[in-house]
């Protein structure tokens, strides 16, 4: 059977198994007390709104952009949002939001302005009103009626402020369920690319997520799990995880500032700036009469152009300011590119002498890192009278290469970052390198970066799964089915597989019955002894109102020791069970 | 073989679960059908953030951010326990860096939820003086102005708040403001909006199908019942949806059913709110000594919850007031709970209070302060109408039930009745 409704079930049966064995051990008030465990009683009568829900359906991940591979006259633009999807997402699984303008912005003049903008709005229709479920059946195509919850797209192109549709009713394909959900999941894919009337190929659905890192030891200071980095032996953080993303295929005569397809990397017309942004509608907090909220204006609440920005060059405080700013007004941000604190930790924490670094605008300021970000290359990305801005720079007439290397410019291949940026570009460990000075010669002859600078790394070097060959070159999602849930059972999933007998297993079996019996007597036995004691309670506030705080005070001491035998038999019995799961678990 | 094996674990698991403590456990059992439950997301980032702050002792950030993980743990769990755990963590990031603005930010959550609102309404305004670029600060501003009164400055606030960032946070609160000010399908829209925007919490998603489902069983039991399971599809077993369910049922004299959704609600999350309703419940159906115990067992929750550092001054006065104990104490707490929290609300419960005393004259004074904001909320109107009939002001008085009663006919467990009978006799 379909495995969302499985799921369900299994949870209703359990849910009734669980309040049965409660209703029947526990009967009584004992019942409702054992739940009264230490201090954990809270009433609220006010409105508490969550304060610090993050916005993942608008929250650009990655944006990347490459002469494709196998179209050399032709750019893909990918731009990746909710991150770190579980690929076992239900019920509602991951959606891009109906009311999120989502852009991919391309400055072609080098001006810090958009000049060309792809703008997807997305559109949910529910087939079956009558349940909330995400697919009523196996999909077997995109206008499979068990897609319940199916998307759709429109793709408006902006040119120089000229607005107009190029793709209407574009399908999203349904996130990958599983084998019983989502049967060939590829084919389901494939029938979702679509190539517009103006000759663009898009794709809006899950995926998964390209990036790779050292996620934990990136945002743990910089840990650098076995040094200096260039050996592997990192943790991808991103492993498994799925994202939403939307990528496109433009032929390169419509990126470019005269309409000519480059193919000498000098031509002033091959250099392209990209970023994307998701904008969410501003409210009127009081409605007037005739307000709609949906026609309210747009508000940008997420940029992103090159890699790592708002993790690495951006401080947390003014996160939503870069979010909701424009390339155009970058320069507020320089003095974090100019002299950033990434520099400082280097030297602190490994002790790499990086090159000098001060304020923006001064003698020492970094120019090299102004030219990765917010610059360009001179000679390679960097545009003729460039406005410095935040924009991931692509020379659109370096063609693609056969050897490609993880580490672009820094070791020689000019065809990957931070020349635009490529799939398999190992991003963090060039803005590592760049940080503790690998590409300062290139402004500075003469100066000799400290040889650990070349070497650095968060020892992951390539994603979890390979990209493909051709349009969206994006690895297929992770199947909720068949994947591990991240986090709870890492160890399980790592577990060597040795064969058990199905003795051992029965044996095993036994002795987590034994420890499960043993602990409900201990529960029977402590909550028999609540019981009464509450009863006691009970019978003492009923006769002498007056002396209750107290009454109330002993039986929260009761309660708390209660809590400490209870907790203390509920650990033995899982100790019991980590010790026999491997034995439990297997097949 | 595989389903007996799965079933007699699943068997022990049911008894172990009680105390619910072995999410851990349940969640082996998902494993192997791929599915994780999503309360342990929380859990999981708990767990990495905390060892983070044991490598990095220095690093305010991760001070922050466990904090706000503890504070979304209380959202999930009611166990008010953490606010010290924050308050410590607080205390140490404040030696790091005073001018911190995050620090000031979470302590006025703190403050909320222990219900001291102007200490928190001070703390909201020094993160803004800190960084004056969070919309979130705004927020919480708002959130104290709400608590305290002061409606118009939420909704500057709540503006500010939006205009720098759109997201599910500032979408929410509009809805609220929008329902306080009586544009109901306003407050509808702008939930429908905060809940297609989504969080990265599925606790939150859930929380905003439940006040829409709370706005929509004012009149149509049958979309917010759609609501509630919408809230418990999202997150499974969530305690306010549950509650929901069992309002529903009341409101269909299913009061069985009600008690059954109360009592699992109050399993789940041992709220005072959940033991009253299934006292209420019980009430209704004459089983006394189930209302009594689980009145009781309100009390005995209040009780908890002023030993934790949280005041209930007003929640304890309301319960006092309805269910006619110890008048005294739902006056005197009314009463200084009034002065720390001049809202709508806290005229309402001050107006009732004085009521159940016999100071009609008085209750009025406060009774129409409630009404400020306009004649919206049906347990406002109820109570005003109440007042007005012991202050031979009858058409006015009947006016007013009539109109509690068209809002809602399903306002309250126990209340709905009075305010018929109390029409009959004018």
């Amino acid at each position: 059977m379909l495995k969302q409704l499985l799921t369900e079930q299994n949870q209703i049966k359990f849910s009734h198994l669980k309040m049965y064995k409660y209703v029947s051990v526990f009967a009584g008030v004992g019942l409702i007390l054992s739940s009264l465990l230490g201090t954990n009683i809270y009433a609220s009568s006010h409105r508490e709104a969550p304060t610090i829900a993050s916005d993942p359906k608008a929250d650009n991940t990655d944006v990347y952009a490459f002469v494709s591979p196998d179209k050399a006259n032709t750019v893909t633009l990918i731009a990746n949002f909710l991150p770190f999807e579980e690929p076992a997402g239900g019920p509602n699984f991951y959606r891009f939001d109906d009311n999120v303008l989502y852009e991919i912005k391309v400055d072609n003049v080098g001006d810090a302005k958009e000049h060309v903008t792809y703008q997807f709005r997305f559109k949910t229709t529910i087939k079956n009103k009558n349940t909330f479920l995400y697919n009523t059946g196996p999909i077997l195509s995109l206008d499979d009626k068990n897609y319940n919850m199916a998307q759709t797209y429109t793709v408006i192109k902006v040119t120089n402020g000229r607005s107009e549709v190029v793709g209407r009713d574009i399908p999203v394909p349904p996130d990958n369920i599983g084998p019983k959900s989502t049967p060939n999941y590829a084919n389901l894919q494939a029938q979702s690319i679509k190539t517009l009337s103006d000759g663009t190929t898009v794709f809006a659905g899950q995926s998964d997520d390209p990036f790779f890192a050292e996620l934990g030891g990136l945002f743990d200071l910089l840990t650098i799990r076995k040094l200096p980095g260039n050996a592997g032996g990192g943790v991808d953080g991103l492993k498994g995880y799925n994202v939403n993303s939307i990528a496109i295929q433009v032929p390169t005569n419509q990126l470019t500032k005269n309409g000519s397809t480059p193919t000498d990397p000098k031509d002033k017309a091959s250099i392209i700036g990209v970023w994307s942004t998701a904008s969410r509608h501003k409210l009127k907090v009081l409605k007037e009469n005739g307000d709609t909220d949906a026609n309210g204006p747009f508000v940008q609440v997420s940029r992103l152009g090159a890699p790592l920005v708002n993790e690495v060059v951006i401080p947390l405080k003014d996160k939503d300011k870069w979010n909701g700013s424009k390339p155009k007004n970058d320069a507020q941000f320089a003095e974090y590119v100019a002299n950033p604190e990434l520099g400082g930790l280097l030297k602190s924490l490994y002790n790499v002498n990086v090159p000098p670094q001060g304020a923006f605008g001064s003698a020492t300021q970094r120019d090299d890192l102004i030219a990765i970000f917010l610059t360009g290359i001179p000679g390679l990305t960097q545009p003729d009278k460039v406005k410095p801005s935040e924009e991931l720079r692509l020379n659109v007439a370096v063609p693609p290469t056969q050897n490609r290397n993880r580490l672009g410019v820094l070791s020689g291949d000019k065809q990957g970052f931070p020349n635009g940026r490529r799939l398999a570009d190992d991003v963090v460990d060039i803005e590592i390198q760049a940080v503790a000075g690998a590409a300062y010669p290139l402004f500075h002859p003469g100066y000799t970066p400290d040889p650990l600078a070349t070497q650095l790394g968060d020892g992951v070097d390539a994603n979890d799964v390979p990209f493909r060959t051709s349009f969206p070159y994006l690895a297929l999602p992770h199947d909720g089915f068949s994947s591990v849930p991240h986090g709870t059972t890492a160890d399980t999933a790592t577990t060597p597989t040795s064969p058990v007998s199905s003795n051992q297993k029965a044996d095993a079996l036994k002795q987590l019955e034994d420890q499960g019996n043993a602990f409900n007597s201990e529960f029977k036995k402590n909550q028999d002894d609540l019981n009464n004691q509450f009863n006691q309670a009970k019978n003492e506030v009923n006769a002498n109102p007056q002396n209750s705080k107290s009454v109330f005070e002993k039986l929260g001491t009761a309660l708390d020791s209660f809590n400490k035998s209870i907790n203390q038999a509920r650990e033995t019995f899982n100790n019991k069970y980590n010790e026999l799961k491997t034995t439990l678990l297997q097949n | 073989m595989q389903y007996k094996v799965t079933f007699i674990v699943l068997l022990i698991v049911s008894v172990i679960a009680i105390d619910g403590g072995v999410l851990l456990y349940q969640s082996h059992q998902n494993t192997q059908q791929a599915n994780i439950q999503s309360q342990s997301k929380t859990d999981i980032l708990l767990k990495k953030i905390e060892t983070e702050l044991q490598k990095n002792p220095k690093e305010i950030k991760i001070y922050i951010a466990l904090s706000q993980v503890y504070l979304q743990k209380v959202r999930e769990t009611s166990d008010s326990s953490y606010y010290e755990k924050v308050d410590a963590l607080l205390t140490k990031a404040q030696k790091i860096d005073p001018k911190y603005a995050d620090i000031y930010a979470t302590k006025a959550m703190v403050d909320y939820g222990r219900h001291n609102f102007k200490t928190g309404l001070e703390n909201a305004q020094k993160a803004t003086q800190y960084n004056p670029d969070k919309p979130s600060y705004y927020g919480l501003i708002g959130d104290a102005d709400i608590e305290l009164g002061s409606y118009n400055d939420a909704v500057i606030q709540f503006q500010k708040m939006v205009d720098i960032r759109p997201d599910y946070n500032s979408y929410t609160r509009i809805a609220y403001i929008r329902e306080l000010y009586g544009d109901i399908n306003g407050a509808k829209e702008a939930e429908m909006t905060a809940i297609s925007a989504g969080s990265s919490f599925p606790e939150n998603v859930a929380w905003s199908y439940v006040e829409l489902g709370k706005l929509d069983a004012r009149d149509n039991p049958l979309q917010a019942t759609k609501d509630f399971n919408h809230a418990l599809a999202t997150y499974p077993n969530y305690s306010p949806a549950l509650e929901g369910l069992g309002k529903i049922a009341a409101a269909k004299k299913d009061y069985k059913n009600a008690i059954n959704y109360f009592e699992k609600a109050f399993t789940i999350l041992p709220v005072a709110a959940y033991a009253m309703d299934t006292g209420d419940a019980a009430t209704k159906v004459n089983d006394t000594k189930k209302a009594q115990q689980q009145y009781f067992l309100t009390k005995l929750a209040f009780e908890k919850s002023t030993k934790s550092g949280v005041n209930i001054d007003l929640e304890n006065a309301l319960f006092l007031a309805d269910h006619n104990m110890d008048l005294g104490t739902a006056l005197k707490q009314a009463q200084t709970s009034y002065k720390i929290r001049a809202s709508i609300n806290g005229a309402d419960v001050l107006a009732w209070a004085l009521y159940k005393n016999n100071r009609f004259d008085e209750a009025q004074k406060y009774s129409t302060e409630a009404l400020r904001l306009g004649e919206f909320d049906p347990q406002i109107l109820f109570h005003a109408g109440m007042i007005d009939s012991k202050t031979h002001q009858e058409a006015e008085a009947k006016r007013l039930l009539t109109k509690a009663l068209a809002i809602s006919p399903y306002f309250s467990i126990i209340q709905t009745d009075v305010a018929h009978e109390t029409l009959k006799a004018l």
